[in-house]
């Protein structure tokens, strides 16, 4: 029954919030509103008994993505965009929303009728897929290179960073 | 029957991520601050990372959460660059909106 109320609580939390990201004017309330979709997301986590999973989620987003995204917010200067948020144009608007609507419309027809396809899947609760040994097992051995090269990915992401921060003007400078 | 729908599954789950999805992509498609776009970005990320574990813990199978891991780690590298992008945006043209750059003229 506990489940069943946080299955409901969590997603209800992301799901809002992730709405308040969408329509803040103010770019800083959506930063603010994201920390809480993430902070959703992870109850969702750890109601499919991923802890670790969770954790490193809030750790990850809550606590360095989004307070990078803070930190830039923070040095522009937000205001001077007004209270148009969405882009204007009333044939792509159109279009646009057309397309989101199609797409939600596709995920869920989707969604009910495989069910009958996937809808014997029954977790084993008794045997913990997720717990951290398991993991690392997994991730050091069938993942080996993948992780190597998302080691040297993080060691060029600084340094492409750095350069691109220190860029001056380009070719059409002003 | 009322039990079923209640009581969270598989489908349960997969909604919500669907929703999270096409809430990131109407950002990214309607808004006009690129910040928020990145934002929206990362919103579909989150929304993919939770089908993989959803699917990871209903087949009984660990490799959904390794790849979770994996995706959690590109998308903090994307945000890096893609910020380091925005900061050079604004100090050499002083603009966030989108539409300002439609043109491409450099």
């Amino acid at each position: 029954m506990m489940d069943v109320f946080m299955f409901y609580i969590f997603s209800a939390i992301s799901i809002v919030s992730a709405l308040f990201v969408l329509f803040s004017v103010n770019p800083v309330k959506s930063v603010l509103w994201l920390v809480s979709v993430m902070v959703g997301v992870s109850g969702l986590f750890f109601t499919l008994s991923a802890p670790f999973v969770a954790m490193v989620q809030i750790l990850v987003y809550a606590g360095a993505v989004v307070i990078l995204f803070l930190f830039v917010v923070m040095i522009f200067d937000v205001n001077h965009e007004g209270k148009q948020i969405f882009s204007y144009g009333t044939f792509t608007s159109g279009l646009k929303v057309l397309f989101a609507g199609g797409f939600a419309g596709f995920l869920v027809f989707q969604i009910f009728f495989q069910m009958n396809r996937f809808g014997y899947l029954i977790p084993d609760k008794s045997a913990p897929q997720f717990e951290v040994r398991n993991l690392s097992k997994i991730m050091f051995t069938d993942y080996m290179l993948l992780f190597e090269v998302l080691g040297l990915l993080l060691l060029v992401i600084p340094i492409g960073t750095v350069a691109l921060s220190r860029i001056k003007g380009g070719t059409h400078a002003k | 029957m009322l039990s079923d729908m209640i009581i969270p599954g598989l489908g349960h789950y997969l909604l919500v991520a669907g929703v999270l999805f096409t809430i990131g992509l109407v950002g990214v498609l309607m808004r006009k601050n690129i910040i928020v776009i990145l934002m929206s970005i990362e919103l579909m990320l989150n929304a993919v990372n939770l089908t993989f574990v959803t699917f990871g813990y209903y087949l009984n199978d660990a490799n959904g959460a390794v790849i979770t891991l994996f995706v959690i780690a590109v998308a903090a590298a994307e945000a890096a660059v893609g910020l380091a992008i925005v900061v050079t945006l604004f100090k050499n043209f002083n603009e966030l909106n989108i539409r300002f750059f439609e043109h491409l003229k450099g």
